[in-house]
């Protein structure tokens, strides 16, 4: 969302909408998932708003410039990683997100973006070849210090 | 097998969605082949990387500010805005998409990988868009 007061308003705004829709849920899923969804529906809306009112820059689908290799520690280092996350087209960092710091399947993942799991393979295979190449040098440096 | 079809299918691999006989011949492959080995490392270390962004904790109010918003919504006279709400929502939503598509002429050229990745000039990104309502 770019800063914490907007990502905070969308999540008292998805429980919101949870709390509005509880009878909607089909028990059949897992609540998290649904859950998941509304976060990821609203998500898409407001960056689609903030695109309409600012004219944000897209980089939905744009070639992924790699970074200049360098030793990057730390603070930079993350930062670093956070622009190349946030660079990745909106899809793609979803699925890699919830896959690695949620640890769905790739069939709950498939579920919540409203994709197939095919789709969500590739996604992900997309996603972390992207912040590969974005990363480049970076992760050779960083690679001995694990 | 060969190297490409090895690191296309190491993503899934390492997040063990592979099915049981393609997973064992990878694993196999794995055992004698050290380029393919480094590869798996690599996306290791880009997942530890992410794992690693800082993650944000909700507001001491948070809980509050959304039990308030619940209670301000269920509000008598809340209910009279709904319809014209939805109605500016919708609007809203075309203009989105016809946004989208617009936006679609400066944006990507390469071939759709996956429909359900299309690029915003695309009728079947304007689909996906309207499905996922």
């Amino acid at each position: 969302m770019g800063d914490r007061y907007s990502a905070e308003d969308l999540a008292q705004e998805v429980f919101l909408r949870v709390y509005r829709s509880a009878s909607e849920f089909e028990p059949r899923g897992k609540v998290s998932t649904w859950i998941f969804k509304i976060a990821y529906n609203l998500s898409l809306d407001e960056i689609a708003r903030m695109r309409r009112l600012c004219l944000l820059a897209d980089t939905e689908g744009e070639e992924v410039e790699p970074t200049a290799p360098n030793l990057l520690e730390g603070q930079e280092l993350k930062q670093t990683l956070m622009d190349c996350v946030q660079r990745l087209p909106e899809k793609q960092k979803a699925a890699l997100l919830l896959r690695v710091n949620e640890e769905l399947s790739y069939s709950e993942i498939g579920r919540i973006l409203s994709t197939s799991v095919s789709s969500v393979e590739s996604l992900i295979h997309r996603a972390r070849g992207n912040l590969r190449k974005m990363l480049g040098g970076i992760l050779e440096d960083n690679s001995g210090s694990r | 097998m060969d190297h490409d079809k090895i690191r296309a299918n190491l993503s899934a691999y390492k997040d063990n969605e592979l099915s049981g006989s393609f997973r064992d011949q990878i694993a196999l492959h794995l055992q004698g082949c050290e380029t393919c080995c480094e590869e798996l490392r690599k996306l290791d270390r880009i997942d530890a990387l992410v794992r690693e962004l800082p993650q944000i904790s909700a507001a001491e109010n948070f809980a509050s500010g959304v039990i308030s918003k619940a209670q301000a919504a269920s509000a008598p006279g809340h209910h009279i805005w709904s319809l014209p709400h939805r109605i500016l929502d919708r609007f809203l939503f075309l203009g989105d998409s016809v946004f989208g598509l617009f936006r679609g002429f400066e944006a990507q050229e390469g071939a759709l990988d996956e429909f359900g990745d299309s690029p915003p000039l695309s009728l079947s990104h304007a689909y996906f868009q309207l499905i996922d309502r």
